[in-house]
């Protein structure tokens, strides 16, 4: 039992190194397979039906990069592969990073995405689209979005981004138990 | 054994990191005001952590100099209504930020108190800074013990429900405004003009049945001023309710989407009060009841004006110019009367059903 005690205050020191401060959980789990695919899921905003976020399964080479950043970035960066689907940010929208501290992922995205114009229903599909597609991952809980590593308060002028934002089902089709009728 | 004594040694130590992280660099989220039924004034600074603050009384304003920044979106000129002052300001000095309290009265040192309230997860509440100031005609009564002991619920002004329409102070937001048109439809249609066309027949609809009515509002201008930012603007409006006391908050938009073909009407509320829904219910039931558009239903948002008021509040999202069968509806005279006609009639009815008193 003793060498065990002589080797764990490098052991610590190295570990909290590595660790870079980020959630200790998150650190636990990734490297218990070597896998060299990534799957996950975006939620888009679709262009014919109703209302509605549409989940979208994607499946990328492993670029060492954490999975929920890649699922971000390909749901403000990339196209949809079905043509059904739409993405609702704003052209040139960039995701500059993403941390994760205590259940609450922190989204920093490029001014463009104040560039959002429309209605409210423009401001909760995209805000709905980063959460719900950001808090499929068990470790985020809540999702802070930053402009240029700023909060802000709304993307057009409806919603309060001043505190974290929870998963939204009522914007997922299953939630329809949200309708009046 | 070893690995979890590990991740629990991490952890521990992370977790102080952050602690001291959080404790240095607090800054003001967001300042409260509000008159208790004794007639005490009082100003609520919420902050990020634990902090200090002093006061010092000049001959004709009360400072209060918190340690402590400012957030950037915190507006730093408010309106009040108290007969000792009349408006409050917040200045950011890099590290410490002053409340400053000009007095349109005397005061004695007796007459204010300055104090703090620790975080309260139970509640949560965060940490904050208190300045109360007593009115003309009454004074303190004597706080015994500590500052824990001075109740902690002040600064949400009542509002009324149930008992019918009569007399119920409405206030009416016509979103967007001046520079900001919000959205615009294929034919050029301007949100804000549709909200306030909206706005102004619903008030005279509401007037009818003997409600008060308060706008933020009546023109083409801005609420808060020119080239705002978002806080500025929206708690500009919030705060033109929480001033009039309304018993009922209700602002009205038009909604757009980038895909055309999405339209109808729904009703949003923040649960914030008990009553928040069932305004928000009994809106969209007249609107679906009289409209044969697409219900998309009573939702629960967060935005800002239903989060940061503290009556209950509906923003209605009355059709989407992006849809252009919908775009033609909102320009019409006949739709938007109706569109008026049916909120107040929804609002009559939140008021004859909510009943019992709080």
């Amino acid at each position: 039992m003793k060498w065990y005690k002589l080797l764990l205050a490098p052991l610590l020191i190295l570990c909290f190194l590595a660790s870079g401060c980020s959630s200790p959980k998150t650190e636990e789990k990734p490297v218990t397979q070597p896998v060299k695919e990534q799957s996950f899921v975006v939620y888009r905003v679709t262009g014919t039906e109703q209302g509605y976020l549409i989940p979208e399964k994607y499946t990328i080479k492993d670029n060492g990069k954490p999975i929920a950043e890649n699922a971000l970035r390909t749901l403000v960066e990339a196209k949809p592969q079905d043509s059904k689907l739409v993405n609702v940010f704003p052209a040139d929208t960039k995701l500059l990073g993403l941390s994760i501290k205590d259940g609450v992922a922190f989204a920093d995205f490029s001014k463009e995405i104040k560039k959002l114009g429309g209605g409210s229903y423009n401001e909760l599909m995209v805000t709905g689209a980063i959460v719900n597609t950001l808090t499929e991952f068990p470790e985020i809980k809540k999702v802070q979005i930053l402009v240029e590593g700023k909060k802000i308060v709304s993307l057009n002028g409806h919603m309060d981004l001043t505190d974290p934002l929870v998963r939204d089902t009522s914007l997922l089709s299953s939630g329809q138990k949200t309708k009046t009728k | 054994m070893l690995r979890k004594l590990l991740i629990f040694l991490i952890c521990l130590f992370s977790f102080a990191l952050n602690m001291i992280a959080e404790a240095s660099g607090t800054e003001i989220t967001a300042l409260h005001w509000g008159v208790s039924k004794e007639n005490v004034f009082r100003v609520v600074l919420d902050c990020t952590g634990p902090t200090d603050a002093q006061a010092v009384l000049d001959d004709d304003s009360l400072l209060v100099s918190v340690e402590g920044g400012l957030k950037p979106y915190v507006s730093k000129d408010y309106k009040v209504k108290s007969d000792t002052v009349d408006h409050v300001e917040l200045q950011a000095t890099g590290e410490k930020t002053v409340l400053q309290l000009p007095l349109t009265r005397k005061l004695a040192s007796s007459d204010y108190k300055v104090f703090i309230l620790k975080k309260d997860p139970v509640t949560k509440r965060p940490d904050r800074i208190v300045i109360d100031i007593a009115s003309s005609n009454t004074n303190f009564k004597p706080v015994s013990g500590t500052d824990a002991v001075i109740p902690v619920k002040p600064t949400k002004p009542t509002f009324e429900i149930g008992g019918g329409i009569k007399g119920k102070m409405i206030t009416l937001d016509p979103g967007h405004g001046g520079t900001d048109p919000g959205a615009i439809g294929k034919q050029g249609t301007k949100e804000k003009d549709i909200t306030l066309k909206i706005a102004m027949k619903l008030r005279d609809y509401l007037m009818d049945k003997g409600a008060r009515v308060s706008m933020t509002r009546t023109n083409d201008k801005d609420v808060y001023g020119p080239d705002a930012t978002d806080a500025q603007e929206l708690q500009a409006r919030v705060d033109v309710a929480q001033t009039n006391d309304a018993d009922l908050f209700i602002s009205l938009h038009c909604n757009a989407s980038t895909n055309p073909n999405i339209g109808g009407m729904s009703s949003y509320f923040f649960p914030k009060t008990d009553y928040d829904q069932i305004a928000a219910a009994s809106i969209q039931d007249d609107l679906t009841k009289k409209f044969g558009l697409d219900d998309l239903g009573v939702r629960q948002a967060s935005f800002y004006v239903n989060k940061r008021s503290s009556m209950p509040t509906v923003l209605v999202e009355t059709a989407f110019l992006s849809n252009q069968k919908e775009e033609k509806l909102l320009r019409s005279n006949w739709f938007q009367s109706k569109m008026a006609k049916a909120i107040a009639d929804g609002i009559e009815d939140y008021f004859a059903a909510t009943g019992g008193g709080q």
